[in-house]
């Protein structure tokens, strides 16, 4: 496996003998009362896996699964001019423990590597997008649109509008990728040779077609293109890589006439911690909506899997978090609910029956 | 290294699972190695050494009063030594037993807020932060804000005798406490009715304050909640020395003026915000918060006014303090420090009458300046009586082995210990005694007090599985 880097070291050495200042920010922590979701806990298990202190087995494993890399805990570090983000090294932990990793998972790889998505429908979904794409030839290099496996069974309707939106903002030349898994789970949970294998697999599909910039439609895909691939697996893309909200906040210039204008903003750890703070709020506000209130984690594993899959917890962390959103949602006074992230979109509205969720390109879009 | 195995037989991990479930059971090196420390700067040492003799053999997540009361049993026929663990905020080594069955309480999280009475029942596992969010949404707040809050549980809160940074308005633990619920170690419950005032012998819940979860096993508390305060108002002075600064406190509380924050810093610790913010250099630094209804701010903080003009105050603006308010819980810089192997850095925090205050603090910095770096000393809780004083060091072994910093730990308490005494000080204000300050219980008790404090150890548990060790009471 591969040795801690000095980065990693130096986080784990300081996240391990904090004083714990994030963990009442932790939702695992509060959903499970388990010690094993403490952010310098995991930081103390990763130290003692890298000093060969700790016997690296089927427990180690499950201990380390307790983090559901929310980033709710960078929220809460002490360390307020430059928070330590645990979960890279949590990460590389659990790639010393994969061996063990629950059946979820091995599951989870096995419809990958059977059917290119770990859901079901998505080649449908996929087939159905393409054909809305605008036909002709095109002289200028193709904007790739990513749609990820996960968009294309949660939010199809939001890949659908973010097509729309692009097309009303001039870029005519859109294509799609057929590499919908960018590998995400694998790379969450240790599982480095798949992770790298599917990074590899989507660069090639990239190379091929020669985009003059990719907009992951999904935060998280959009991290993991431009953040992930190039430092953990080696895969460096040709193009810029886009969320959504930066492709559009240069070319959106007003709200459909019957959105609602008060919005409450759900960005995913990803952008708000992970990719200098997210373009949701600067884009909603220059569309002319007023942004009451902002969540700024969330969204991988916590809302990720409205149906339980891979990995559960019990009690699931998922309903503190969507208790959390609900009550700061209700005080903002926000008329609406959106969300940057298509994985997200179940729980929230799980969270928030008869209150309108929406995710970012039907609300610019506006129903219909 | 950590032991593979937990030295509890199988045959006693299915009796505990069979009380509390089998997901609440964990014995394996992982969770041995997650409880193995609070926030102590020796456990972190031990830690870096890789040193894991202080690691429980399991622990056990009871979410009910009866499956306490089974610990309890297993714990008293088998001998199996049981330590009642919070949200591992503690400082004091307080839950540090090797071979010792943790029962982590985090379980009992139940919260019922009582508006007409004015009071709040949570469960012990409760964490602080939680607890206030949830008030802060009905209007109130409970005003217990120590800097552990973020992590430390109500239980804990009892069991340490804690204090919140706020507390000259909203009160310590035994102020805020009106009653609890505790199982001792027979198994028998305590049950403290919620009436704060009554005069039917001895207060039973001053057995749990501060016991450290050797005398009981603290469930839930009630405690007295407050609405969310009308008005804060800062003031800040700077003072020509560390002296006058304790004068002008002293006469502050001693007038009446009560403020709900003190913060005195002492010159050494006043130099890195005086340079930040542009004040007279070598000057103490004093900051007050005062917070509740509007008039009542108002008349307060005109009287503090008066009275720190006529101690020699400056006034200056009130941003140093607000910049305080915003890093309070950052701890960052002595984390740091504990970072490297071989220095060592913490916070005792003592106290002493009025007419003791200023030779505890030249004693303890005089104890302290020769082994250390640098000391810092701060005035944050006052009395009309008694002020503490939080004595901050950062000392650097050379070496760069957490051996060495763990030795230097170790002559940095004795000499503060020691100078304490003998300045007629505390060797606990909040924080405590763990196992870090027990060598010095005796002498603070002196011989009678103490010897009946062991006498209630062993009444209560003569067994001697809660807790043992905790408070400096062996068996």
């Amino acid at each position: 496996m591969n040795t801690m880097n000095e980065s990693l070291h130096h986080t784990a050495t300081v996240c391990a003998v904090c004083h714990d200042q994030c963990v009442s920010a932790c939702p695992v922590v509060e959903a499970t009362h388990r010690m094993s979701a403490y952010p310098s806990r995991l930081a103390m298990l990763a130290l003692e896996v890298h000093r060969q202190g700790l016997p690296v087995d089927a427990d180690l494993s499950r201990a380390l699964l307790d983090c559901i890399d929310c980033g709710a805990c960078l929220e809460g570090c002490l360390y307020v001019d430059r928070p330590n983000d645990v979960t890279p090294v949590v990460r590389w932990a659990r790639q010393a423990s994969a061996q063990y990793a629950p059946s979820g998972l091995q599951a989870w790889s096995q419809r990958v590597q059977a059917t290119g998505s770990p859901y079901p429908g998505v080649s449908e979904q996929l087939a159905a997008l393409k054909s809305a794409l605008p036909s002709g030839e095109h002289s200028s290099p193709p904007l790739l649109l990513y749609v990820d496996a996960a968009t294309l069974h949660y939010a199809p309707a939001m890949a659908l509008a973010a097509l729309q939106l692009l097309q009303s903002a001039g870029k005519l030349n859109v294509v799609l990728a057929d590499a919908v898994y960018p590998g995400g789970e694998w790379y969450q949970y240790g599982q480095q040779d798949d992770f790298v294998a599917a990074a590899r697999r989507l660069a090639g599909e990239l190379a091929a077609i020669q985009p003059a910039k990719v907009v992951a439609l999904n935060p998280y895909s959009a991290y993991l293109l431009r953040e992930v691939y190039p430092a953990q697996a080696g895969v460096r893309l040709e193009a810029p890589v886009l969320t959504l909200a930066e492709a559009l906040v240069d070319a959106i210039h007003g709200l459909p006439g019957a959105a609602p204008r008060k919005v409450f903003l759900v960005q995913s750890a990803c952008e708000s911690y992970r990719m200098g703070g997210g373009a949701g709020q600067a884009l909603l506000e220059k569309a002319g909506a007023q942004v009451s209130g902002k969540r700024d984690e969330l969204t991988f594993r916590e809302m990720s899997y409205p149906d339980g899959e891979v990995f559960g917890l019990e009690p699931d962390p998922r309903l503190w978090i969507q208790k959390r959103i609900l009550g700061a949602f209700q005080r903002s006074g926000a008329e609406v609910l959106v969300t940057t992230s298509p994985m997200a979109l179940p729980a929230l509205r799980a969270a928030a029956p008869g209150h309108p969720v929406m995710d970012l390109a039907t609300y610019l879009q506006g129903p219909g | 290294m950590i032991t593979p195995t937990t030295r509890i037989s199988t045959h006693d991990l299915d009796r505990l699972k069979s009380i509390v479930g089998e997901e609440y059971v964990y014995s394996d090196a992982a969770a041995r190695a997650i409880y193995s420390r609070t926030v102590n700067p020796l456990e972190f040492k031990r830690f870096q050494m890789g040193d894991y003799s202080h690691a429980p053999d399991a622990i056990v997540q009871p979410a009910s009063i009866q499956e306490i009361q089974q610990i309890l049993a297993y714990a008293n026929q088998t001998g199996t030594p049981l330590v009642p663990y919070g949200g591992g905020s503690g400082i004091a080594e307080g839950t540090s037993l090797g071979g010792s069955l943790i029962i982590d309480l985090k379980r009992f999280d139940q919260v019922r807020v009582n508006s007409t009475n004015r009071t709040v029942t949570a469960g012990a596992g409760v964490i602080g932060r939680h607890l206030e969010e949830i008030l802060n949404q009905q209007g109130f707040t409970c005003g217990h804000f120590p800097q552990s809050m973020n992590s430390a549980t109500i239980g804990g809160y009892v069991a340490t005798a804690a204090i919140g940074t706020f507390s000259g308005r909203y009160g310590k633990m035994e102020d805020i406490l009106v009653g609890l619920e505790a199982v001792l170690p027979n198994g028998e419950i305590l049950h403290v009715k919620p009436i704060p005032r009554r005069s039917v012998g001895p207060h039973l819940e001053g057995l749990m304050i501060g016991s450290e979860g050797a005398f009981g096993i603290v469930t839930q508390a009630t405690l007295k909640i407050f609405p969310l305060p009308e008005k804060r108002q800062w003031l800040c002075c700077t003072f020509a020395g560390t002296p006058a600064g304790l004068q002008a406190i002293r006469h502050l509380i001693q007038e009446d003026v009560r403020p709900a924050l003190v913060r005195l810093y002492d010159e050494a610790e006043a130099a890195a915000r005086i340079k930040k913010f542009g004040l007279p250099h070598n000057h103490a630094l004093l900051f007050l918060a005062f917070e509740g209804p509007a008039g009542l701010v108002a008349w307060q903080a005109a009287r503090a006014g008066e009275i720190l003009a006529e101690n020699g105050a400056t006034f200056q603006a009130v941003d140093v303090a607000l910049d305080w308010y915003h890093y309070r819980f950052d701890t960052s810089g002595m984390l740091r420090f504990n970072q490297k192997p071989g220095s060592v850095g913490d916070s005792l925090e003592i106290a002493a009458p009025w007419e003791d205050i200023e030779t505890l603090w030249r004693t303890a910095r005089a104890a302290l300046e020769p082994l250390s770096q640098a000391v810092h000393v701060h005035f944050s809780h006052i009395y009309d009586n008694e002020c503490s004083a939080y004595v901050i060091f950062y000392a650097d072994s050379g070496p760069n082995t957490p051996q060495a910093g763990s030795e230097l730990y170790q002559q940095c308490l004795k000499a503060t210990m020691e100078a304490c005494l003998a300045a007629g000080g505390t060797i606990s204000h909040h924080h405590g005694v763990g196992r870090t300050k027990s060598a010095w219980m005796k002498m603070e008790h002196g011989e009678g007090g103490w010897d009946l404090l062991v006498e209630l150890k062993h009444a209560l548990d003569p067994n001697h599985i809660l807790n043992p060790g905790a408070l400096g009471i062996e068996k």
